[in-house]
Order: structure tokens, then C-alpha cells, then sequence
């Protein structure tokens, strides 16, 4: 699904050049669970974004599938990303001003091509999914962390992506509530979607196909966990 | 489909964004609103000012016609009431279609046993064919055919006659002032004319330059006016008279035609100005439209607009908008922080750009919407006091005036737009990889904030400047040195109506009351020089020559009025010359026009009019002609010439002293109503606009500066918790309280400081060119602007040391663990 080759992100300024990725060689498959590690500034947040195509690479190939990303304009990577891709942060990232059904549905409003009908069908579905459909009208400030962290994951599926990209989804909550995220996240991927994870814990990490290791913005090892 | 849901959407947000943040919302309606209110009064006025005469029937082809008058050695003069026989003059040229005049003139009206002092427009028989004013009842044709007959608006017929019908019922008038007559004409001094009403008027509306309740034609008994008068008097400015033009005409065409006619007949000569008729009198056509706002100082039925003031307060209005949308902006962008993860989150879901931008425009619109409903809610609560204070009927029916409501709604969409443009292009500009994980973000520039805040209190400082130098004018002009003591002095006009020995009689009558100091007769009366005569004025064998007031007075007027004597004596019945005219008074700048010392100027013969009279003192100059720079002018005992009295009141019992003065003239003129005025109500008069000018000017500048700080509030109240961790730093780098609290301070008062230096100059530049305009005037005064300044950033502190101080006095352990 995602291949990378020679990937290297560089951010400069006028003092400064700083390489948070270097020569990055990854392939990920359709339907893997990949656990990105790495002490804190080794890259891991930008190669999620680079490979969210929120950011753009400074040099090296990005394929997704069987589309090559480099030179895309942002319309056509918001299009992608739109189609393809969904998000859950450590700090779930819920909007204040919607409930939970229109924060899910958030994610459906800039699809043309979904119906009310169908849109309204699906946010009920994912609620349902995560197991938090009798709190569809409640407001984020209402919920508890491992609940608003489920919100952010069903609003992740609702457009039913083939990758999820997962900023440290554990980061924020207890041990039985970062567990039962780590369920949801495995049944999705049971269920065909590709995962990518960043993560600081390694019994988390061991949820995943493959752990991948990061090191001053470089990969430095991997390590298979179970078979695909 | 989709699109509506997506608009649902964004207007879903918007309401609870606006609801979740109740304060911010607050300020930015606030301003909003009150700026749109602003706005809306200022278009009202704008547009009443506007609307002054079109909606008078087939009036587009209408014109006034006027006169510039060029007296020698005096600035030319305007006029809008032309002499007589040009109207017949003009009848003869071609392009010429119809002709009409209206002469106001004071008359009694005596209904029953009730007598009302109302001032008469008296026209020619076709007035109504040629303006078009709308008759309730009778025919614009035939309602003044009959000599004797009479028109009264709706008003005035309920005032004569109450419910019954007026039509038909007899007024009896008489003149006020008796100058149509002979002085000795006792006949004629008090005759009454019963007059039947054949016709009622619907009440002129305030938007006209007409001002006419009572109608009669000049063929009447009771036009004071002679016939030999009106055809031959070209020297004498006599009515106000209007010319409806063939369709097609070109005005210039009707004045060149106009020319030989006057050169004909006017001889400038008598007025020793050596200069042909046209050249000494240049008549012009104005449109009837354009009449209200073209016609300042001519003396016009009823006071003028001017499209000085229509642009000023326009200006004024767009200014208070943009002020109150460059708090929208400053506030929207300061903010920016709040709304980076839900703009950054959209972005991830999928949202363009151009979707981002249509949201926040969206929510601007909305914030300007609810802001015009606010403003029209303030408008209707407002308006009676706002009609009381310009004194004018100004309405606005939402129906009625749809599109005027149509316009405001697009101006408050396009402010909504204005304003949301600058924050919807910033915040859609948001990285969504820089704000989700580390929650930084950018705000729009900070430079651009500042502009923005210097904008507003640059306006503000404006307005301010231009409010205390108009007041500053004004006081100065009221306190002024007149040359003169105007205080406790009251007018009676109509004693023309009194033959010469009853006037005499009626001014000693009037002087045994221990409340009154004096009584004198005159021609004219400070303010009031309009039967004072202007003339040619030279010594006896030299060359220089110019023109004057000359004004018949009484000997003990220039003591009256406590007019100064610079050298000489003054008038005097000891002395028979005096009252014979053989002698005069000239003041300080004739004898200086003279190019005298006041030694080589007495008793030298000086030659006016048919005349000629020894110069027997010279008096102080008195600014008999208010705010009009001093004219040469001289003194002359005239008795066949007085139409008023001057009376002195000792002060004290005013009732008692005017009781007495309304039974004196009551027992001299049983039949006619006294006409009586306080000199000063004159004096106020001449500074009636100016002074509502500089309240509004001051209310302006009032509240663009609260617009202004309520925006400073909203800004200052954010940066203030944004800068919470530095300066909890401060504090325990050993900054104390008063060191944050200043740095804040001056944070906020550089763009204040900035304001100053953009707003000096340009209030500098436009109220040197208004004070120009006086005569007399203040100079611009440095203090003035910095007045101004210091104030403006006086509020600005009080608006923000509340946070300041709140910030600052916060423990530095609460504010380090703010990440």
C-alpha cells in the first residue's frame, strides 16, 4: 500500500537546517499493522505526516498504492487523503462546538458524493462500532478520555479509509482505557484496514505486524511480530 | 444538495461559536451594531438631505433664479430674492415657459376674535400651475383667480377653524409692518382685508426650501407690496422667484439673453459702482432640486444644507464602519489559536481551502447580520431623540423604504464580508501538521493587527481633534468682543404700522416702565441689517469711494447699546442737525477705508446717496453683522426710515417688562399681533448649525473610540492570557507588579502613540480650510491635538488595566504550569 524510497524531509531556516527524516525505505502492506517507536524527536510525528500527506517530503519517492505523491498540489492530496486516510490523535482532537454524531459526521461533509441518508447511516454504524452510539448527542466536555478517543476513532473509519494513521492514540489515557483502544485498532485491521501507528509503548507496539524503529530521523531496525 | 447541507453545517457552527464565546461575540456586536447604527442615522440624514423638493410634481425643468451683487470695495454678495422686474424681464425671452414669485411677508391674521402674527407668502395668481405644491381642496388653476382669496395648509386651517371646513370661510389680514404705505397714510397703516378660502394645501413637509402656510395672490388688497414697486425697483432685492424652462433649454442660453435686459435696466451708478448693469448684478439659474444644498448664506426662505456637510458626515459614516470591521478582524485573527484545531482537523478530513474560507466569511456575514438587527433596533429606539436634536422629521418605515432596507442589508453584508476577509484568509491558511501534534499555530501578522488598531485610533483621534476645535470655535465666537452689549435687549419689528409721531410716542410709552432702561427706534438691529440700505460713500473732494451699510438710527442708540465712541460726540437731539440728517456717525473702519486718523476725519463733509452730512463722531466697530467680518458703516439720523425698536430691559422682572411691552403695543395697535424677538435668540441663531455640527462631531468621535476600545478590550484580554507563562517568567526573573503592568501599558499605547502621528496632520490640513470660512476664528492650537491624543490614550489605558493588573498580580507557580 505505501512504499517510500529515499525519503528525507529537511526543515529549514535562515540559521538552521534540521533532518527530521533521512533516507527513509519502507514498504508497508495492504492490511498491515505497522508500530512506529523511537525516543522523542527522532521523527516519528513527521513521518506520520509525510506519510498522512500533511507534509510533503524534501527529496524521495512516496507511492500510495500505485499513485506516486511528490509534486501533488494540496487539492489533490486533500482529495486523497480525503478518500483514503484516517486520523486519531493523542489529544483526540474533538471540536468543542459539535456533539459526538456531528463531530463523526464531520468527516463525511466534504464528500460529495454521499447522501444525507447514507452519511447519517454511517456515522450511526461507526458509533455503534466503537460502542458509543448512546452518547451520539452528547458534547466532547461531556465524555471521558477513552470515550472521546473513541469518538476520534470512529470518526477515523466513518469514511471507511484503507490506512489509519495513529499519533500515540494511548498517549492520553489509562491502561484499561489505551487497552481498549488497542482492541478497536486490531479488529479494524482484522478487518482489512492498514494501520500506522506511532507509539512510545512497546506492550502497544506489540499489538502490530511490525515494529519499525526510528533513530535521529532514521530507520534503524524493524522487527516482525506476527505474520501478516 | 450537498451544498446546503454543508451551509447547515457551517451555520450551526457559527451560532454556537458565537454562543460559546460570549464575550468575544459580545464585543464584536456590539461594535458592529453600533457602527451599522451610526451608519444607518448618518444615511438617513443623508438621505433627507437628498430628498429636498423632487417629490414636488414636474419640478426637474424648475429653477430659482439668483444674484451675485458686486458693490464696490465689498465682497461680492450672494442673494436668493431678486428684484421685481426681472420676472416680466424674463418673461419676454423664449426658453422662458412660465413664471412665479413668492414674497413672505409678516402679516396679523384675525379669525373670530383671535389674532395670530403668521408670515403670508404672497405669489402671482399661477403659483400653484408652476409649483405643483398639492391641494387638498380647489383648483391650481382658478384657487387664486379671485384677488381676495386665500389658501391655508391643513395646519393652519385647523389652527383659524378647528374640524369645521374652511372652505369658503373668511380670514381677515392686515399688515404687519405697514411698509407698503405712506408713513402719514393712517388709512392705509391700518387697513384689514377680509379674505375668503378657496382652497386648502396639504402641509409642506420638511424636505422643501418652500416655507408657506398662508396663500394669497398679489392682486390682493393685502399685498403690502406697490405696483409701482414691483415694475420698476431693479436696485432693490425683493422676492424669490422661479422660472420653469421650455423642455430642451439651456439655462446658460436664458442668462445671455438675459444681459441686455439688465444692462438696460440697472444703472450701477447710483450705487457708485462704475460697472454695467450684468456685471454689477449677475443673475444665475439654479435647479429647484439642487437649491437646499447649493444655497448657503443667500438668504433662502428657510436655512440651507450644504453638500460639505452631506460628504463630511458620509465620510464619517464609512469611517465608523471600517473602524468597527477592523475590530472584527483584529479580534478574529488574535483569536486565531482557538478555532487552529478544529480548522486543522476539517483540513485532515478533507476540507479545501476555498471551503475554509466560504466558513469563516460565513460567520462574518452572519456576525454582520445580527449586528444590523441590533443596529435597526437601536435606530427605532433613537430616532425621536435624534429627529429633536437636528430639529428634522427624519422616518424610516421598513416597508415603505424597502429599498432603502435593501441597502442597508447589502451594506452590512458587504461590512460582514470586509471584515471576515482578512481572518478567513488567515485562519484557512492554518497547517493543520503544525497545529494537531505541538499545537502551535500561526495568528495572521501582528503587524497587520497593529495597522489595524492604529487605523481606528487614528479615526478616533480625528474625530476628536475636529469636535474640540469646532467647539473651541464656536465658544470663541459666542464670547467674542462685539462691539456691543446684546444681552436684555428685545425687537419690535411692525412699527411701520405706527404713523412717525406714534412711534416716538410708543418708544416714550414704553420707557416709563421701571423695568425697561431704553427704548430707540432704528432702521436696523444688530444681526438684523436687512432694511438697512447699502450705498456709495466718499469725502468731499477725494477721490476714495465705497460702499456701506448706512443705517438710520435714533440718537441714543449707539448708548443703548453701549457702542464705544472712539472720537467726537455722539447723535444728539440738542442738536437740530443731528436729527435732520445733516450730520452722521461712520465707524473706525470707514474712516480707516478713508485712509484717515480720526482728527483728519471729523467734521469733514461726507457725500452718500443724495447727500450730504458732516461727520460728527466716529464709533467703535460693532459686528452688527454677526460673524461677518465689519463693513464700513455709518449712522444717520432718518425718522421716516425706522421699521423697529431696540428695547433695554433693566433685568430682573422679564416677565413684568414684556407684559408691559405687550399691553403698550396693544393699546397703540389694537388690531395687529406684536412681533418681538430677544436679540440674543438672533445671536444663537448664527450658531445654531455650527453647534449641532460639533455635537454630532463629538458624538462621532465618541463612539468610534468605543468602538475602537471595545476592540482593544477584546485584544487586550487575549494577549494578555497568551502571554501568561512569560510572564510568569518575569516574575520569577524579579519583575514586580507595576513592571508588568507598565510594559503591558506601553505595549498597548505604541499603536495609540502611532495613531497620533497619522491623525495630526490630516485633522490639521481639513479644519485649517473650515476655519478659513470665519471671519473671526481661533488658531489651531497645538494643545488642541494633544488633547486629543492624551485622552485617546487615557481611555485606552482604562480599557486595559483591568487585565493588565489581573494579569500581572497572577501568582508566577499558576502561570509556569500553564503548558
Amino acid at each position: 500500500m505505501i512504499t517510500l524510497k529515499h525519503l528525507t524531509k529537511i526543515y529549514r531556516t535562515t540559521e538552521v537546517e534540521t533532518a527530521a527524516l533521512r533516507d527513509i525505505n519502507l514498504e508497508v502492506a495492504v492490511g498491515e499493522f505497522i508500530a512506529v517507536m523511537g525516543p522523542s524527536g527522532c521523527g516519528k510525528s513527521t513521518f506520520l505526516n509525510v506519510v498522512g500527506m500533511l507534509d510533503s517530503p524534501t527529496s524521495g519517492e512516496y507511492w500510495f498504492g500505485d499513485q506516486n505523491i511528490a509534486g501533488r498540489s494540496e487539492t489533490q492530496l486533500s482529495e486523497l487523503r480525503k478518500n483514503s486516510i484516517g486520523f486519531v490523535f493523542q489529544s483526540f482532537n474533538l471540536i468543542d462546538e459539535l456533539n459526538v454524531s456531528e463531530n463523526v459526521e464531520l468527516a463525511l461533509l466534504y464528500h460529495q458524493d454521499i447522501s444525507r441518508t447514507e452519511r447519517k447511516t454511517r456515522v450511526h454504524d461507526a458509533l455503534a462500532r466503537v460502542k458509543i452510539g448512546h452518547r451520539a448527542r452528547h458534547m466532547p466536555q461531556q465524555l471521558s478520555g477513552g470515550q472521546q478517543q473513541r469518538v476520534a476513532i470512529a470518526r477515523a473509519v466513518v469514511s471507511r479509509p484503507k490506512l489509519i494513521l495513529a499519533d500515540e492514540p494511548t498517549g492520553n489515557l489509562d491502561s484499561a482505557n489505551g487497552e481498549e483502544v488497542m482492541q478497536l485498532l486490531t479488529e479494524l485491521n482484522g478487518e482489512g484496514t492498514t494501520v500506522v501507528m506511532v507509539t512510545h509503548s512497546h506492550s502497544h507496539a506489540e499489538y502490530a505486524h511490525r515494529i519499525v524503529n526510528l533513530l535521529d530521523g532514521a530507520l534503524v531496525t524493524e522487527s516482525i511480530r506476527r505474520v501478516l | 444538495m450537498r451544498m446546503r447541507t454543508l451551509f447547515g453545517h457551517y451555520f450551526v457552527t457559527a451560532l454556537r461559536n458565537l454562543a460559546t464565546h460570549k464575550l468575544y461575540s459580545f464585543i464584536n456586536i456590539a461594535g458592529l451594531s453600533v457602527g451599522l447604527a451610526c451608519a444607518i442615522f448618518i444615511i438617513l440624514f443623508v438621505r433627507h438631505e437628498l430628498s429636498y423638493d423632487r417629490w414636488i410634481p414636474d419640478s426637474s425643468t424648475l429653477y430659482r433664479v439668483g444674484v451675485t451683487v458686486h458693490l464696490p470695495g465689498r465682497a461680492a454678495m450672494q442673494s436668493s430674492q431678486v428684484p421685481f422686474p426681472l420676472l416680466r424681464a424674463m418673461q419676454e425671452i423664449p426658453e422662458v415657459k412660465s413664471t412665479t414669485h413668492v414674497v413672505p411677508e409678516p402679516m396679523t391674521a384675525t379669525v373670530g376674535d383671535h389674532q395670530f402674527s403668521e408670515t403670508v407668502a404672497v405669489v402671482d395668481p399661477a403659483f400653484f400651475q408652476v409649483i405643483k405644491l398639492p391641494l387638498v381642496e380647489g383648483d391650481p388653476a382658478r384657487v387664486l383667480a379671485q384677488p381676495e382669496s386665500i389658501v391655508l395648509s391643513q395646519s393652519m386651517a385647523r389652527k383659524f377653524f378647528g374640524a369645521a371646513d374652511p372652505l369658503g370661510k373668511i380670514v381677515t389680514v392686515s399688515a404687519a409692518e405697514g411698509w407698503g404705505c405712506d408713513a402719514q397714510d393712517t388709512a392705509c397703516l391700518s387697513a384689514v382685508h377680509p379674505l375668503t378660502v378657496t382652497g386648502v394645501m396639504r402641509d409642506l413637509p420638511q424636505n422643501t426650501q418652500l416655507a408657506a402656510d398662508i396663500i394669497l395672490p398679489n392682486s390682493s388688497q393685502a399685498d403690502e407690496l406697490r405696483p409701482a414697486f414691483r415694475e420698476n425697483a431693479w436696485l432693490s432685492g425683493g422676492t424669490y422667484a422661479y422660472v420653469t424652462l421650455t423642455p430642451g433649454a439651456d439655462p446658460r442660453t436664458v442668462l445671455a439673453k438675459l444681459t441686455p435686459i439688465v444692462d438696460r435696466s440697472v444703472d450701477p451708478k447710483r450705487l457708485g459702482a462704475n460697472l454695467r448693469g450684468s456685471e454689477f448684478m449677475q443673475f444665475h439659474l439654479t435647479p429647484f432640486w439642487d437649491i437646499h444644498l447649493t444655497s448657503d448664506n443667500d438668504g433662502g426662505m428657510k436655512p440651507a444644507g450644504s453638500w460639505s456637510t452631506v460628504y463630511g458626515f458620509s465620510i464619517i459614516a464609512l469611517l465608523i464602519v471600517l473602524v468597527a470591521c477592523f475590530n472584527f478582524m483584529n479580534l478574529a485573527t488574535a483569536r486565531a489559536t482557538l478555532r487552529a484545531r478544529e480548522i486543522s482537523l476539517r483540513k485532515v478530513v478533507g476540507a479545501k481551502r476555498r471551503q475554509l474560507i466560504v466558513q469563516f466569511l460565513g460567520e462574518a456575514l452572519l456576525t454582520a447580520l445580527i449586528s444590523l438587527a441590533v443596529a435597526l433596533a437601536l435606530v427605532e429606539m433613537l430616532l425621536p431623540t435624534y429627529d429633536g436634536f437636528l430639529n428634522q422629521p427624519i422616518e424610516f418605515h421598513y416597508l415603505a423604504d424597502w429599498p432603502l432596507l435593501l441597502t442597508l442589508v447589502a451594506g452590512a453584508i458587504a461590512a460582514g464580508l470586509l471584515s471576515g476577509t482578512y481572518p478567513a484568509f488567515v485562519l484557512s491558511a492554518f497547517r493543520p501538521a503544525a497545529v494537531l501534534k505541538m499545537n502551535a499555530s500561526q495568528t495572521g501578522s501582528g503587524l497587520m493587527r497593529m495597522l489595524l488598531v492604529v487605523s481606528q485610533f487614528a479615526v478616533s483621534i480625528g474625530l476628536g481633534i475636529a469636535a474640540l476645535v469646532v467647539f473651541s470655535q464656536i465658544t470663541f465666537a459666542r464670547h467674542i468682543d462685539l462691539g456691543f452689549e446684546r444681552d436684555g435687549v428685545v425687537i419690535i419689528r411692525g412699527i411701520t404700522k405706527l404713523a412717525p409721531s406714534a412711534r416716538e410716542s410708543f418708544a416714550r410709552a414704553l420707557s416709563t416702565d421701571p423695568q425697561i432702561a431704553g427704548a430707540v427706534l432704528s432702521d436696523a438691529a444688530p444681526f438684523d441689517l436687512s432694511n438697512a440700505s447699502n450705498g456709495a460713500i466718499q469725502i468731499q473732494g477725494e477721490p476714495q469711494s465705497f460702499a456701506a451699510h448706512i443705517v438710520s438710527i435714533g440718537p441714543d442708540f449707539p448708548s443703548l447699546y453701549g457702542m464705544q465712541l472712539v472720537a467726537g460726540r455722539f447723535l444728539s437731539t440738542a442738536h437740530g442737525d443731528d436729527v435732520s440728517g445733516r450730520t452722521v456717525l461712520i465707524n473706525a473702519e470707514a474712516m480707516h477705508r478713508f485712509g484717515h486718523v480720526a482728527e483728519e476725519t471729523l467734521g469733514r463733509t461726507m457725500v452718500f446717496g443724495n447727500g450730504r452730512a458732516t461727520i460728527v463722531g466716529i464709533v467703535g466697530d460693532a459686528k452688527i453683522d454677526g460673524t461677518n467680518p465689519v463693513q464700513p458703516t455709518v449712522y444717520v439720523d432718518e425718522p421716516d426710515d425706522y421699521t423697529l425698536l431696540s428695547v433695554r430691559l433693566r433685568g430682573g422682572q422679564i416677565a413684568e417688562a414684556l407684559s408691559h411691552i405687550d399691553r403698550t403695543w396693544r393699546s397703540f395697535m389694537p388690531g395687529a399681533a406684536i412681533q418681538r424677538h430677544f436679540l440674543n435668540d438672533s445671536f444663537d441663531d448664527l450658531f445654531a448649525s455650527d453647534e449641532k455640527q460639533g455635537v454630532m462631531l463629538g458624538l462621532f468621535a465618541s463612539i468610534a473610540i468605543f468602538i475602537a476600545c471595545l476592540g482593544l478590550f477584546g485584544v487586550a484580554s487575549f494577549t494578555a492570557e497568551r502571554r501568561t507563562k512569560e510572564i510568569g517568567l518575569r516574575k520569577v526573573f524579579g519583575a514586580r507588579t507595576r513592571d508588568i503592568v507598565r510594559l503591558l501599558l506601553w505595549q498597548f499605547s505604541i499603536p495609540v502613540l502611532i495613531a497620533n502621528v497619522i491623525a495630526w496632520p490630516v485633522a490639521y490640513y481639513y479644519l485649517h480650510r473650515w476655519l478659513e470660512g470665519y471671519a473671526y476664528r481661533i488658531t489651531l492650537n497645538p494643545l488642541y491635538f494633544l488633547a486629543a491624543g492624551v485622552i485617546a490614550l487615557a481611555i485606552a489605558w482604562v480599557t486595559i488595566i483591568a487585565h493588565a493588573v489581573r494579569v500581572a498580580r497572577a501568582s508566577p507557580i499558576i502561570a509556569l504550569r500553564y503548558e
